[in-house]
């Protein structure tokens, strides 16, 4: 209790009674203040979570009778989605999808970005020229971020049909997108984030004050001494927050895929969670449209989303150490 | 502080436990609606008979006292909002019978205001559908592909029509398939407002040009094949004279983005024919089994697997986002020579008005903006259209019979009116509208489509159409899909499986049957299916 009546200065002069409304004002308006979020967040993200989770040990689903008459059915629908081979190449798929396309590919081109961008150019013309070409460059790797996801995914489509893009500039004379779904989510992905892993590292080296790459200069570090001991220990902390963000995202990423390449199911997990619950076919216990399935599938996703994250916080705990 | 954190954690940990607990209370409430619903529905069905017969009699008399009495109560009143739900393809059946459906309600003292919500081309409807019905958002009325009334019916989103059709005059004039299809257990759910046959489409100025017959009619798979192959052979004089990137002699759609027309347009008119009956469907009537593995199966698969993997067939069409309209593009190019098809292409997809015409027949007939609009344009289109494209019988695997399969869409009325007596009646008058002789005649004679109602053939538009009249013999040979609960799944399994092999994953018939039974196992149950005798000859 002293603490926070310290804290409001009210000092132990004051009246007690005043120091006691100060202090339910303190304490319990900001608790106050919380709960329209908490109920909206409550509402929109907890509610329906626990409700996915309820649904996934039912048999309801969208069409026929057991989107009438339902009940519960234990875990026959997980037992059934991790059996499914389509399921099985979904996830396989979704992590290579994530781990190149956002870990390799956006955060390291986006810090390699940022870090060309911060490099200081020569004297004279060629340094305002450099200047004017990074702020071009930076304006239009920043267009493909703010591009909606539905536009950018039908131009890489087309991009990469037969006769576009790709076979003007690789001669590829088959609808790359069709062949070969895996890398042309991947390449779309890759142009699409890096500019958000770009921003951040940008703003994180920002924060560098420039005198402790002169005095390791001065110390005759060498250019990648300077990178390994001066900005990687400052950086990675954005690093690792740019790395749960852009899992997180690329993870869950829907729109972009499913305009590109359409409802193939064994491509990435959301595909799969969309088409079980839309398509037309499920396990023998629910109709069509199974929703109660397609709940399952997503609840698998949520705990490895979860797995992951959590996986990331303690990766976050010892790098901090280690730099 | 210990004690507040201690307590916020509390209320947290309590907060959540709540939430979790409501969660499994409301699903709990929900698993049982039916027993609410199902009172509910039946006092108001009791209810709306005795007004069914007044508004039915007020709708074909002249103004009775009832009518006067349900008018100064609705005009006074907000206006009645009735949506109907459609697909793009039933735009200039549903819109021109709006406008007298309205025109109806005003004369009679209805304040009635009809909400259109037009599923536009390139999505897939059903999927669309169904998930608006899930969602309770689905129209008051709605158009929906009728082989998916089992399944909606099960669900409870449609309301019965047994009362409307036993007062409505027409209903005598559908054929007893047309009913059949719409019925299920004994109630009606639906009205048809088209059907089809499904045929092989080819271009005649391409088979000229590679020195095949026309008029083509294959006898056998063989014939389809050998002709495709020769085709095949020609591709760079046809690309050439056409002035186009790529071309394939043959196209069977494969694959999920299709959907429901890979099982329809593609397998179903190769298994139909593949072995003799009961031998050629996918449920075995006498057993009440899917037929996981059978000889018509493996000759189908087999007949997806030769075309594909000897590159007589586009791969990439049944990927791309809009699968219908590249269809109907690269037949209309020449990219594709032969395709099979529904008969609602020759307006639909190819006619004067339909959504890729001929560019050489736009231009000899002088028509811009690449429709044709004046009637002298669409005579002039129609004759032209016929030099270019023609239509062929499919044959059985050995050339014994004829093959095709027809499906349609229905309208139906969504169960959600059960409760409101007066709307009931307003949709199912403008059904009556929709579906009036004179509005199908004209909608189907326009697009090429069959007409359901047996009584078109009097109205003459629909009567002088030759090319409705050629495809009217497909009608004596036709068949129907298996629409079984379940259908569905299976009918999902075939559209992976061809999927599979056209993007060449799998290259081997006895594969693509084995996959084909896996898949079928998993989605209906072990129990529920069964291995004949498969024949690799």
């Amino acid at each position: 209790m002293e603490r926070w009546v310290n804290l409001s200065g009210a000092g132990k002069s004051a009246a007690p009674a005043s120091a006691r409304t100060a202090a339910l004002v303190e304490f319990t308006l900001p608790k106050l203040l919380i709960v329209p979020a908490l109920a909206l967040i409550g509402l929109f993200v907890v509610f329906p979570l626990v409700w996915s989770v309820v649904m996934s040990f039912t048999n309801y689903s969208m069409l026929g009778v057991t989107a009438r008459k339902w009940g519960f059915i234990g875990l026959k629908n997980y037992i059934w989605v991790l059996t499914d081979p389509d399921f099985q190449a979904a996830i396989a798929n979704s992590f290579i999808f994530t781990i190149v396309s956002a870990l390799i590919g956006q955060a390291l081109l986006g810090l390699a970005l940022a870090v060309v961008m911060r490099m200081k150019g020569p004297e004279g013309w060629v340094g305002a020229a450099t200047k004017v070409l990074k702020v071009i460059a930076g304006a239009l790797v920043f267009v493909a971020w703010i591009i909606p996801e539905v536009v950018a995914g039908y131009c890489w489509a087309a991009a990469m049909s037969r006769g576009g893009l790709f076979t003007a500039m690789f001669g590829i004379n088959y609808n790359f997108y069709v062949r070969h779904p895996l890398q042309a989510m991947i390449i779309a992905n890759i142009w699409r984030g890096t500019a958000f892993s770009m921003i951040l590292f940008m703003a994180a080296l920002e924060s560098i004050p420039n005198y402790i790459y002169e005095a390791a200069e001065v110390d005759g570090a060498t250019p990648w001494q300077r990178f390994r001991y001066v900005t990687f220990p400052l950086i990675s902390n954005a690093l690792l927050v740019d790395f749960i963000l852009i899992t997180v995202w690329t993870f869950g990423l829907f729109t972009l895929i499913f305009t590109l390449i359409g409802p193939q199911m064994d491509y990435m997990w959301t595909l799969y969670v969309y088409v079980l619950a839309t398509g037309r076919m499920g396990p023998p216990w629910t109709g069509p449209g199974p929703l109660s399935t397609a709940a399952a599938a997503a609840d698998i996703m949520f705990v490895i989303v979860l797995a992951l994250i959590t996986g990331y916080l303690y990766a976050l705990r010892r790098l901090r150490r280690w730099a | 502080m210990p004690a507040e954190r201690g307590l916020s954690i509390a209320a947290i940990v309590i907060a959540i436990i709540a939430i979790i607990i409501a969660g499994i209370a409301i699903g709990q409430a929900m698993s049982k609606p039916h027993v609410l619903t199902k009172t509910v529905v039946t006092t108001v069905v009791k209810s709306a008979v005795p007004v069914t017969k007044t508004v039915v009699k007020t709708a074909t008399a002249t103004v009775t006292k009832t009518a006067t009495m349900t008018a100064t109560v609705t005009k006074t009143s907000k206006p009645i909002v009735l949506t109907i739900e459609y697909g793009e393809p039933w735009k200039d059946l549903v819109q021109p019978a709006i406008q007298k459906f309205e025109a109806w309600a005003s004369s009679h003292g209805y304040n009635v205001q009809v909400k259109q919500v037009m599923l536009p081309y390139g999505i897939n409807f059903m999927q669309r559908i169904s998930s608006d019905f899930a969602a309770g958002t689905a129209g008051d009325v709605v158009i929906i592909d009728s082989f998916m009334i089992p399944a909606f019916a099960k669900a409870g989103y449609l309301y019965p029509l047994d009362n409307f059709v036993k007062n409505w005059p027409d209903w005598q004039y559908y054929p007893e398939p047309m009913k059949k299809i719409v019925t299920w257990f004994g109630h009606v759910y639906g009205i048809m407002i088209d059907t089809d046959v499904r045929m092989l489409w080819y271009r005649k100025d391409i088979f000229k040009m590679c020195g095949l017959p026309v008029p083509w009619q294959p006898k056998s798979w063989q014939d389809i094949i050998k002709a495709a192959e020769k085709l095949k052979s020609c591709a760079p004089k046809i690309e050439k004279a056409l002035g186009i990137n790529e071309f394939y002699p043959l196209y069977f759609p494969a694959g999920t983005k299709w959907g429901e027309a890979t099982t329809m347009q593609g397998f179903y008119m190769l298994l139909l024919g593949a072995a003799k009956p009961p031998y050629n469907r996918l449920y075995d009537y006498k057993t009440h089994k899917w037929i996981c593995k059978s000889t018509a199966l493996y000759r189908s698969f087999w007949f997806y697997v030769y075309t594909y993997k000897n590159g007589l067939e586009p791969v990439s069409y049944n990927f791309v986002s809009n699968v219908w309209g590249t269809m109907r593009k690269v037949f209309s190019e020449g990219k594709v020579a032969i395709l099979v098809g529904g008969s609602w292409e020759w307006g639909e997809g190819w006619g004067p008005q339909g959504i890729a015409p001929l560019k050489p027949c736009l231009q000899k007939c002088g028509c811009t903006g690449g429709k044709c609009t004046t009637s002298s344009q669409i005579q002039c289109y129609t004759a032209c259209e016929a030099q270019y494209i023609g239509f062929a019988k499919m044959p059985s695997y050995n050339g014994s019979r004829w093959v095709t399969i027809s499906g349609g869409w229905a309208i139906v009325i969504n169960d959600k009116l059960a409760n409101n007596p007066e709307k009931l009646q307003l949709a199912w008058k403008l059904i009556t509208f929709i579906t009036s002789r004179d509005n199908e005649a004209q909608y189907c004679a326009k697009y090429g489509k069959i007409c359901p109602r047996s009584d078109c053939a009097e109205v003459p538009i629909y009567a002088k159409n030759t090319y409705l009249k050629e495809i009217s013999q497909f009608l004596k040979f036709t068949d129907f899909r298996d629409a079984l609960p379940g259908y569905t799944k299976v009918s999902y399994a075939i559209q992976q499986v061809t999927g599979m092999i056209a993007k060449g994953e799998i290259t081997n018939a006895m594969t693509a049957l084995n996959k084909y039974c896996d898949l079928v196992k998993r989605y209906v149950g072990a129990n529920n299916v069964e291995v004949l005798p498969v024949q690799t000859s």
